[in-house]
C-alpha cells in the first residue's frame, strides 16, 4: 500500500494531532484523512487483541475512527494526540461489541474487502505473547469497563499512569487504584494460566 | 510478521472518513420546511435503560431480522447538532432514495418531537448518556423532492442527529414451526414474537402479549411508561420455545 507523508508519525515537521484536529473542525476532510493514516495501525493492533477475526479487528478500527468524528466534542487529548482516546474506545468496543458496533454495520458492510491474507488475530496474540485467542479479552471482560480500558493502556500500550488517567478524565490516585484492583482480577481471572508479566506486574510508577 | 488491515478495505475507509468530515462540516444548513416521519419511534431510551431494547422499526437489530429493513446507503452520513426546533437541510437526494437512515440522541434531557408524533425523551442525565452511547436509529421515509426534516423541542434542549439517504425496503416476516409469526415491529404491525435485544445481548424474540401494553407512540407516553416497575420478560429462539435470556420492560 502507498502510504501517506504522516504514515511516519513523530519527526519534526509533521504536524500534530491537535493541529489536524483543529483543521477537521473547518470540513478539512483530509486532515481526519491524515489521522487516520498516521494511528490505524496502531489501532488495529489493539483490535486484534480483542477481535475474532481479521475482519472483526478491521471493524473494530473503522468504528472507533466513525465514533472519534461521532463524539468529537468529547474527544479528549493527551500531550496532543488523539491515540489514547481511540485505543480507549477501540477498547469500550471490542469489549461491547455488538451493539456498539452495529450502529455502523450496514456502512461498514459497503466497504469492500479483497485479497487473502493470514488471520490477524491469532497473529497479533501470538506477536504479543498473550496466547490462547480469546484469553485476554474474556479477562479484560471481567473488568469494569474503564478498569480495562485503563489497564490496556497502561499495560499494554505503554502509556504512564498520568497520560492514561488524563485520557479517561480520572485522577491519578483513583487511577493506580483502578489499576491495581485491573491487575488483581485479572490475576484471579487467569489463574494457574501463565499472565504476561505487563499484566499482571506491579503499578507503573511513570 | 507484521500484521496489516486488508488494503482494498483500508482505502475505502479512508475515503469514507474524509467524506464523512468533509459532509459533517460543511453541510449544516436551516431552513423552515416541515416533514413526515414515516414510522413510529417509542421510547427506546426508556426501554434501553432496561437492559434491553426492542428492535421495533428502529432499525437497530441485525438487518437480517424478518420485518426489518434493508438499507443500502446511497451517501456520506451527515452529523448535524441542534438546540431546540430546528429544521435540518440534508442536501440533494441521490438518485433511488426513497428513505432516511437516522440516528438521534438527546444531549440534554428533554422531550425531542419528530413531525409525526413520535420521539425520543431523556428525563435524566443518565438517559442522555445512554442515549449517546446508545443513540436511537429509524428509517423516516422520503417525499420526492425532500431534503430536510424538523426536529421539535424546546429552546435549551440539545440533540444531535446523523443521517444519511438510504433506499429502504420492508422484509417479510416469517413464520415458525407453530405458526407464529415473528420479527421486528414495523409499520405492518406487531409479529406474534417481537425480536428483541436481551439483557445478555443476544438477540431474540419476546411474545408480543406478554408485552405491557402496547408500545408508546408519543414521548409524554414514553417518558410515562418509563417510570413503570420493571417488568422481566423471557427472551426465546424464534422458534418461541428455547429460552436464550431476558428482556426487561421499562426501568
Amino acid at each position: 500500500m502507498e502510504l501517506g507523508p504522516s504514515q511516519i508519525a513523530g519527526p519534526d515537521g509533521v504536524e500534530r494531532d491537535a493541529d489536524l484536529w483543529q483543521r477537521c473542525a473547518t470540513g478539512d476532510g483530509e486532515a481526519f484523512g491524515l489521522l487516520f493514516d498516521r494511528h490505524r495501525e496502531r489501532v488495529f493492533r489493539h483490535a486484534c487483541r480483542l477481535a475474532a477475526s481479521r475482519q472483526d479487528a478491521e471493524d473494530l478500527v473503522a468504528t472507533a475512527f466513525l465514533e472519534l468524528w461521532r463524539l468529537r466534542d468529547r474527544v479528549r487529548m493527551v500531550d496532543g494526540s488523539v491515540l489514547p482516546w481511540l485505543l480507549a474506545t477501540t477498547t469500550n468496543l471490542g469489549l461491547n461489541a455488538r451493539r456498539a458496533r452495529r450502529r455502523y454495520q450496514r456502512l461498514l458492510e459497503r466497504l469492500p474487502r479483497a485479497g487473502s491474507q493470514p488471520d490477524a488475530a491469532s497473529v497479533a496474540l501470538e506477536a504479543h505473547g498473550l496466547g490462547i485467542d480469546g484469553r485476554l479479552r474474556a479477562g479484560l471482560q471481567s473488568l469494569q469497563l474503564r478498569d480495562a480500558q485503563l489497564l490496556v493502556l497502561v499495560a499494554l500500550e505503554g502509556y504512564s499512569v498520568v497520560e492514561a488517567a488524563a485520557c479517561l478524565q480520572m485522577s491519578e490516585p483513583a487511577a493506580r487504584a483502578r489499576l491495581h484492583r485491573a491487575r488483581s482480577r485479572l490475576g484471579e481471572q487467569l489463574s494457574g494460566e501463565a499472565i504476561p508479566q505487563r499484566l499482571a506486574g506491579q503499578e507503573d510508577v511513570r | 510478521m507484521s500484521v496489516e488491515m486488508n488494503e482494498t478495505f483500508t482505502v475505502a475507509l479512508r475515503r469514507l472518513l474524509v467524506e464523512q468530515v468533509e459532509h459533517g462540516s460543511t453541510g449544516r444548513s436551516w431552513s423552515r420546511r416541515s416533514r413526515r416521519w414515516s414510522i413510529t419511534a417509542g421510547a427506546a431510551v426508556a426501554l434501553l435503560a432496561g437492559g434491553g431494547g426492542i428492535a421495533a422499526a428502529t432499525g437497530a437489530f441485525s438487518s437480517g431480522v424478518p420485518g426489518s429493513q434493508a438499507v443500502s446507503y446511497l451517501a456520506a452520513p451527515v452529523s448535524i447538532a441542534g438546540n431546540g426546533t430546528e429544521t435540518v437541510q440534508l442536501g440533494k437526494a441521490p438518485v433511488g432514495a426513497n428513505a432516511i437512515a437516522i440516528e438521534f440522541s438527546c444531549l440534554t434531557p428533554g422531550t425531542f418531537n419528530f413531525a409525526d408524533g413520535s420521539g425520543v425523551s431523556c428525563s435524566s442525565q443518565a438517559d442522555v448518556s445512554n442515549s449517546l452511547t446508545y443513540p436511537d436509529t429509524y428509517t423516516l421515509s422520503l417525499s420526492p423532492g425532500q431534503d430536510s426534516t424538523t426536529i421539535t423541542a424546546d429552546p435549551g434542549q440539545r440533540w444531535r442527529l446523523t443521517a444519511t439517504y438510504v433506499t429502504a425496503t420492508t422484509t417479510p416476516w416469517k413464520v415458525n414451526a407453530s405458526g407464529q409469526t415473528y420479527g421486528s415491529q414495523n409499520q405492518n404491525g406487531t409479529p406474534d414474537l417481537v425480536a428483541v435485544i436481551a439483557t445478555n445481548r443476544s438477540e431474540g424474540y419476546v411474545y408480543a402479549n406478554q408485552l405491557e401494553g402496547p408500545q408508546p407512540t408519543t414521548p409524554s407516553q414514553a417518558v410515562a411508561e418509563g417510570h413503570q416497575e420493571p417488568g422481566t420478560l423471557t427472551v426465546y429462539e424464534s422458534d418461541g420455545k428455547t429460552p436464550i435470556g431476558q428482556f426487561v420492560v421499562g426501568k
